[in-house]
């Protein structure tokens, strides 16, 4: 039997899910922008799945701009922001940021932007004392992650919201909550800009979402025919915008986050237990979604096939990077040596997991480890 | 205007009495690349005609995936016209009308020798039509940047522009068979070429070390067979499961030896697929001292556990040399993905580069050799792999 533990790579789509997007292709097909019935059924179906999007997050749903993916939510709101600048000042991010985010802020240095990258220490959050040192009259922009895709850690959004508002009111707050939305509470009205994606909450690929707060100027990086207020051209994506919302529906009824904490805290006791020289990664006070370890001398790749190969599949640093054989930037901000980046794996969880399977799930794993240590001889080589 | 694909072969001419044999096997070839394609093919005077018989044949696409069958030369689409110089001249000029450069030289040939002219005179009427007709081009014998070729032969006249190089060689299946290690490096896939170039057909293994190694090398692995199909027409690979093996070795050898070990066990087992697909021979990409593995003491000791022959075309090159031919058969984007050996965990800090065989295989009597390798062969999945 299959057991997915990479739920922060992709959630499986919900059933409802489906048979909406499945409706939405077979009979409501008009484009949104068509003047006749097909496309004001279309346009209604919209409007609905951004209703819930944004109930699920707690804004209003004129300030919800549908996207592709959540990368692109992430660089409209930081190339789209810093477009709209008369002049180019300076901009705060931190070092554990997804690549998203990471890569418009390096392009961003490009165009002549002082850009600044927080440290951050060993549980992976950032230094308050050392953000409101960095702001001054010339911030334009800081951009942190809510709840980071590889360990967990979940930065103090509010406080750092409420420090920047008070250094320099004008400075605007862009939080990825991609790992967060509908998982970790994010505090109300603490943010100009947040990325959402629907495919981590048991949603569509394809589909994702900018909230962006009434009155913030932001420039658009696509253009074309107008649709989402101007600032994401191009024809909807509606089958995967509805199945988007019934997602949003779906995850804002009911509070998992006390049973997949259950999991992980049963998963992570029986890992201390019963695995030598493991490394918890995560940090304590992390999202109970995800639980980061480096099982010493055993690389990632084996760890995570020889898993695989039992039906156990979890991630080897985050999965968007994993294609590529480099070590995580994340776990290297936190200071962790080489040995323990290279052995990370990531366990992560979503509430369709059961505590069997995290039982299950841990009887494997340590057996696992325990076949691979057997080979002594190979750590020696290595 | 008919249109035909004019295909000319390079060494096959030389040949003497069985010229005809390699002419068949090259005609087979061509017709296996066109896939079905609704076309009449023949040959006369050293060169092979294809003429599509419906509008379906796309015979620009087919021109150029026979620029990629082994035997010849050059492929062109050519303009089929009367054997009539004035008709030949107008043809000449019309096809001109789109090309790039403001230099031209006429090439001709007169293949029929009752046409009432010379090969120089056709060339030269068609060149003085050509200015004529076209006062912003001029004549350059030596260095023009584009040729107008024209050919008169025994059905017809046929003029074309662009030629395009074909890869050379002699026809696949004219040399016998032979079988590739093929490990999804840049190496093996150029050395497979090399010898399939020389009209050899190939099948290949691979050795594959689930979960020590993803499913995406394997995948990288059938990708790269597949563009070799691409020009051999079709390939069986052959992926053996190795990880029991590899952690045997891993077990009970020293580590210094676990490469060549390794090396010599691939032989064995690769030795026994080969005479299983009727192979004459094994071909690998290694290159001297590129590797530990690779030092000609190495070589020896891997090649004593090999019984048919080890061919090893890209034994003098260097990798930048290797990495040209990579580039210019399509494979090297493929093989530079990063998913190979995404373990490096059997590699020996420090491997022995200078082993002896005798100690070699004391080492390896250490190991249940048979039962592994028994197992190994047994549980070979083979994937035949065409283009397309």
């Amino acid at each position: 039997m299959d057991i997915y533990f990479d739920n922060s790579a992709t959630t499986k789509p919900h059933n409802s899910v489906i048979d909406a997007m499945v409706n939405m292709m077979k009979d409501a097909y008009g484009n949104p922008s068509s003047l006749h019935t097909k496309g004001v059924e279309a346009e209604r179906m919209v409007k609905k799945a951004r209703e819930h999007v944004a109930k699920a997050l707690k804004v209003n749903a004129d300030e919800v701009y549908f996207t592709s993916c959540g990368t692109e939510s992430n660089n409209i709101a930081i190339l789209g922001i810093a477009m709209a600048q008369r002049i180019k000042g300076e901009v705060i991010t931190t070092k554990v940021e997804h690549k998203s985010v990471t890569e418009p802020f390096k392009y961003l240095e490009k165009m002549g932007f002082k850009v600044h990258y927080l440290d951050v220490d060993s549980s992976g959050i950032i230094d308050l004392s050392k953000l409101e040192e960095l702001l001054n009259d010339n911030t334009q922009l800081v951009s942190i992650i809510q709840v980071n895709n590889e360990c967990g850690m979940v930065q103090p959004i509010k406080e750092i919201s409420r420090i920047i508002k008070r250094k320099n009111e004008k400075t605007l707050l862009h939080i990825d909550a991609v790992q967060g939305f509908c998982k970790v509470e994010l505090p109300k009205n603490c943010a100009d800009l947040i990325s959402i994606s629907a495919h981590k909450i048991h949603g569509p690929k394809g589909v994702a979402a900018l909230y962006v707060r009434k009155g913030v100027k932001i420039s658009p990086i696509i253009y074309g025919g107008g649709q989402e207020k101007s600032l994401r051209s191009g024809t909807e994506n509606t089958p995967a915008i509805v199945g988007f919302g019934v997602a949003a529906e779906l995850a804002k009824k009911e509070d998992n986050y006390n049973y997949v904490l259950n999991l992980k805290n049963t998963m992570l006791e029986k890992i201390i237990d019963s695995i030598p020289n493991v490394y918890i990664n995560s940090p304590q006070e992390s999202s109970p979604y995800i639980l980061n370890i480096s099982v010493m001398g055993i690389r990632s790749e084996i760890l995570l096939h020889s898993l695989e190969q039992r039906g156990v599949y979890v991630s080897s640093g985050s999965a968007c990077s994993s294609n590529r054989p480099k070590p995580s930037h994340v776990l290297i901000a936190m200071g962790f040596s080489m040995e323990r980046v290279d052995s990370s794996i990531r366990i992560s969880f979503c509430p369709n997991n059961t505590m069997q399977e995290v039982l299950s799930a841990c009887e494997i794993l340590i057996e696992v480890v325990q076949n691979i240590n057997k080979l002594g001889a190979l750590k020696n080589n290595g | 205007m008919d249109k035909i694909i004019l295909l000319k072969y390079g060494e096959i001419i030389l040949k003497g009495l069985n010229r005809p044999i390699f002419e068949d096997m090259l005609m087979k070839n061509i017709k296996q690349m066109a896939d079905g394609a609704n076309i009449k093919i023949w040959k006369a005077q050293a060169t092979i005609y294809v003429e599509p018989l419906d509008e379906q044949v796309d015979i620009d696409d087919l021109a150029i995936k026979f620029s990629r069958v082994f035997g010849l030369v050059s492929s062109a689409v050519a303009y089929v016209v009367e054997k009539d110089l004035e008709k030949i001249c107008a043809l000449a000029s019309k096809l001109i009308e789109d090309s790039i450069g403001t230099t031209f030289k006429v090439d001709s040939k007169r293949a029929d020798k009752r046409f009432p002219y010379t090969s120089q005179e056709i060339s030269r009427e068609v060149g003085g039509v050509i200015l004529d007709d076209h006062p912003h081009l001029t004549v350059d014998v030596h260095n023009p940047e584009f040729r107008v070729k024209v050919e008169v032969r025994d059905f017809a006249a046929y003029v074309y522009l662009n030629k395009i190089p074909g890869v050379g060689g002699m026809p696949i299946g004219t040399n016998g068979k032979a079988t590739l290690l093929l490990s999804g490096g840049i190496d093996s896939p150029v050395a497979g070429y090399m010898v399939a170039k020389r009209g050899v057909e190939l099948n290949a293994v691979h050795f594959y070390s689930y979960p020590y190694t993803s499913e995406r090398a394997k995948e990288k692995v059938l990708d790269l067979a597949k563009i070799l199909a691409g020009y051999c027409g079709k390939i069986n690979v052959n992926i053996v499961p190795f990880t029991e093996i590899q952690l045997a070795i891993n077990e009970k050898c020293p580590p210094e030896q676990m490469t060549i070990i390794m090396r010599r066990i691939m032989m064995y087992i690769t030795n026994n697929i080969a005479k299983k697909f009727g192979s004459y021979a094994l071909v690998t990409g290694e290159s001297i001292g590129q590797v530990a593995s690779q030092t000609i003491q190495s070589l020896a000791v891997t090649d004593d556990a090999a019984e048919m022959p080890v061919f090893r075309p890209l034994i003098g090159m260097d990798k930048e040399e290797i990495i040209v031919i990579a580039r210019k058969i399509g494979t090297f984007e493929t093989s530079i993905l990063p998913y190979e050996d995404c373990c490096t965990v059997f590699t020996p800090k420090h491997p022995n580069t200078k082993p002896s065989l005798e100690r070699i295989k004391q080492s390896e009597s250490l190991l249940d050799l048979e039962t592994m390798m028994k197992k190994a062969i047994d549980d070979t999945e083979t994937i035949t792999l065409t283009r397309g």
